[in-house]
């Protein structure tokens, strides 16, 4: 009994010691093959030896042997079932290295189809895809997958996938690659993807993300490839390092692993964007300029004028302030918002002694500096309160001024055509400078400035063109004055000249997991001359000869309504269908695009990943 | 009256001493093991697996570089059906105990006593289940418990077999 007890003793006391981590063999690992000196790697020799004994094996009941599925026969097969024939710790540190693992062979199914079609509808969210969408569906054993990619997200992927797979000896399929410069036909995507998924070497975790087979499977079908040549904890420490040290006769490996970490910067690059705060609040901007002073009706102060302008819908409006109220404003403000600095001290000079002979000078000292300081006041979104929007008369609700009468509210509605009604952000820089060095004016911290909130706030580009739809609001007719605004109506009238406007919304959904769309995220609202359009669409047409693209609806005098808003409707759905549409100059400058880019604004606090434009930064 | 008589006689006085080794002396290992792979067990059955615990800290880790595999690997194999034929062993024993005469097994002589071969039994049980969660959770074996446990158990196996001999002979005395 203790002879037995001894011998197993023996035996499991080697094992315990050599190989501790058997996840790690699993894996076979670099590392650890890399923890082995010399002694430990003869007896993994002899332990290696030992499994593969035919009586241990019968024993244990494991089989080392297996066959792999049936797979296309390619040239490194051969190597690698050679390799695993051969198996030794002396030459598995170099050959794990240059070659797969042989277990990712045999683990891909042998059932396995992709099918790609146009989709119409979206399988997640049920909604109705606007852009030409190819629907892959990947078949692996009697599961089907199926995840809707753009034609540009296909291009990526290709580009990704042969830039890997070049830097191998691997086998080359470009005899079988479609040529994508000028056919986007489902098939020869499908031929594509069947050639590479029929290739074990290609199956990298970018492909199964690309159809969406990882996310909804364990990836057990999949050994993955890279793993067995950068395993995870030497990535971790530092990747090239050891990696050299084991093989440094190995270029490709290097460039692999460098390929590896290209694809994790991609990766972080190409996280969906996703939603936006949107406080109705804050979408409002203001513009405000002192334009002068006058002497107050008692005689004792001055005034200043500010003239305001919102931004969203362009109503113009005028308020008067003395020095001191904006100063007790100023005051309240930061009590209100918890906060220290003392912006208007820094801006605003004080008064000199004698302040009864203030001169001109003086007076436009402090304009500026009123300006300047009503300027970092309104574009600090965190300082929106209801005291600044009483401050400065303006009516949050209607994001109109208090005092408007309907003529000026029309005229500030309508007088602005062709322009978005609502910008996305006030400020292009996060930064609050400190133009003139602090000082003569008290000495003001940095620190104080930043709120929290202003912080945090980071940029977000691009309009997710998969969720936007384009909607023909009508046609009015409404009246141009030549001279003057709304208010000398009447006298103008025969001056003045009739105009057909369009009225377009380009609207942006974003929706919660509902099948329909909950709510609108960016809305560009337009009004447009059917001359204006009319010159868009030859542009358009110009570039995009290629697509069958449907004419422009005539611009009729009296039609019915319902049947024009459909043909404009269908003329701009068929448009933002097309691919690169939004990349098309005309189409962003017709839209507006560009303005509203880069001026989304989020919190941070949700957590959203974005994609991020660095380039107009 | 029987118990203070069996250690009062020279005879028994010897007799317990190779009691107390065969029970405690030999089961020594299983006992810590007991203990120390019961507390291990528990910190590993709440524990995150390490690639887990890795992809907490770098997310883009589990994107581009792990598809562990969760095939069990030859040495785990035998690691633990080892293990489990060691509890094997020990549960062999008690039933000898009971079944073999006293001249061909040992223990047989003590029916009651070889109860205790059960703590051993366990600790081996546990041993192969630790084996299996630690392969789980992507851990390896530490030198507390096994590196601890089976090196132990084999010099005390070996003391046995050149001890044995010697204790019938009266080596003790």
């Amino acid at each position: 009994m203790h002879a037995i007890k001894l011998i197993i003793a023996f035996i499991l006391t080697l094992y315990v010691y050599v190989k501790p981590n058997d996840r790690l063999e699993a894996n076979e690992s670099l590392n650890s093959a890399e923890i082995k000196d010399e002694k430990s790697r003869f007896l993994y020799a002899f332990l290696d030896k030992f499994e593969q004994l035919q009586f241990i094996q019968a024993i244990f009941r494991y089989d080392l042997n297996k066959t792999p599925e049936s797979i296309p026969l390619i040239e490194f097969q051969s190597k690698i079932t050679e390799r695993n024939n051969s198996r030794s710790s002396s030459d598995r540190t170099n050959s794990i290295i240059s070659q797969p693992n042989n277990n990712l062979l045999r683990k891909i199914p042998a059932n396995r189809e992709i099918l790609v079609k146009f989709a119409i509808f979206d399988e997640e969210t049920n909604l109705e895809i606007l852009n030409p969408m190819y629907s892959l569906n990947t078949k692996l054993n009697e599961t089907t997958f199926i995840s809707n990619r753009r034609f540009d997200e296909i291009l990526d992927f290709y580009n990704f996938i042969s830039g890997i797979y070049k830097a191998k000896d691997f086998p080359d399929y470009s005899d079988q690659f479609p040529d994508f410069e000028v056919s986007n036909k489902p098939k020869d995507i499908e031929r594509f993807l069947n050639a590479l998924i029929s290739e074990p070497a290609f199956i990298h975790p970018r492909f199964l993300d690309f159809l969406k087979v990882s996310k909804f499977i364990d990836r057990k079908p999949f050994l993955e490839y890279f793993n067995s040549i950068v395993p995870k904890r030497s990535l971790k420490l530092n990747t090239y390092k050891t990696l050299d040290s084991i093989n440094p006769l190995s270029p490709s490996l290097r460039r692999n692993s460098e390929n590896n970490a290209d694809y994790k910067e991609m990766d972080e690059s190409i996280l969906p964007i996703s939603r936006i705060n949107l406080n109705s609040h804050k979408l409002v901007c203001f513009e405000v300029t002192c334009s002068g002073w006058e002497k107050a009706k008692d005689q004792t102060h001055y005034l200043f004028i500010f003239q305001l302008k919102c931004l969203p819908n362009q109503a113009n409006w005028t308020i008067k302030k003395s020095c001191s109220d904006v100063k007790e404003f100023d005051k309240s403000l930061q009590e209100s918002l918890k906060r220290t600095g003392n912006l208007f001290n820094y801006y605003v000079p004080k008064k000199t002694a004698n302040f009864r002979d203030m001169d001109n000078a003086f007076l436009e000292e402090r304009r500026k500096g009123l300006e300047r300081y009503m300027k970092e006041i309104l574009a600090d979104k965190s300082c929106f309160d209801e005291l600044l929007f009483n401050f400065i008369d303006f009516d949050i609700e209607r994001k109109l001024p208090f005092d408007l009468s309907e003529d000026e509210i029309n005229h500030n509605l309508l007088v602005e055509s062709s322009s978005p009604i609502e910008f996305h952000s006030i400020k292009e820089d996060n930064l609050i400078y400190l133009d003139e060095p602090p000082g003569k004016w008290g000495i003001i911290k940095q620190n104080d400035l930043w709120s929290p909130s202003f912080r945090r706030r980071k940029v977000v580009s691009d309009i997710n063109f998969n969720n936007v739809r384009i909607i023909f609001n009508g046609v009015k007719s409404f009246l141009i004055q030549q001279n003057g605004g709304p208010r000398n109506k009447r006298s103008n009238t025969i001056n003045g000249k009739m105009e057909k406007n369009y009225f377009l919304d380009l609207q942006e959904m974003e929706f919660s997991g509902s099948p329909h769309f909950n709510t609108i995220r960016t809305v560009i609202k337009l009004s447009k001359n059917y001359k204006e359009l009319e010159e868009f669409d030859r542009i358009i047409r110009k570039n995009f000869e290629n697509d069958d693209l449907p004419d422009l609806p005539d611009d009729d005098e009296d039609g019915n309504e319902t049947k024009k808003k459909k043909k404009w409707e269908e003329y701009f759905t068929h448009l933002i269908g097309i691919r690169m549409i939004e990349e098309n100059q005309t189409f962003k400058d017709f839209f507006h695009l560009d303005r509203a880019r880069n001026r989304y604004m989020y919190d941070s606090d949700k957590k959203e990943t974005f994609k991020l434009d660095l380039t107009n930064i | 009256m029987l118990p203070r008589l069996l250690i009062s006689s020279p005879f028994n006085d010897a007799l317990d001493i190779s009691l107390s080794i065969e029970y405690f002396f030999n089961l020594f290992p299983c006992y810590l093991f007991i203990i120390i792979g019961i507390c291990r067990y528990f910190s590993l059955y709440r524990a995150q697996n390490l690639s887990e615990q890795d992809n907490n800290t770098q997310p883009e880790d589990d994107e581009s570089d792990s598809l562990p595999s969760t095939e069990p690997t030859p040495a785990l194999t035998i690691k633990q059906k080892l293990s489990y034929f060691m509890a094997f062993l020990y549960f062999l024993s008690i039933a000898l105990a009971f079944l073999l005469p006293e001249s061909l097994f040992w223990a047989a002589g003590y029916e009651t006593q070889s109860f205790w071969y059960i703590t051993g039994g366990a600790a081996w049980i546990l041993s192969g289940k630790l084996i299996e969660l630690e392969f789980e959770k992507e851990y390896s074996q530490e030198l507390y418990t096994h590196q601890l446990f089976c090196p132990l158990t084999m010099v005390i196996s070996l003391l046995n077999l050149l001890l044995k001999e010697n204790v019938k002979f009266g080596f003790f005395e």
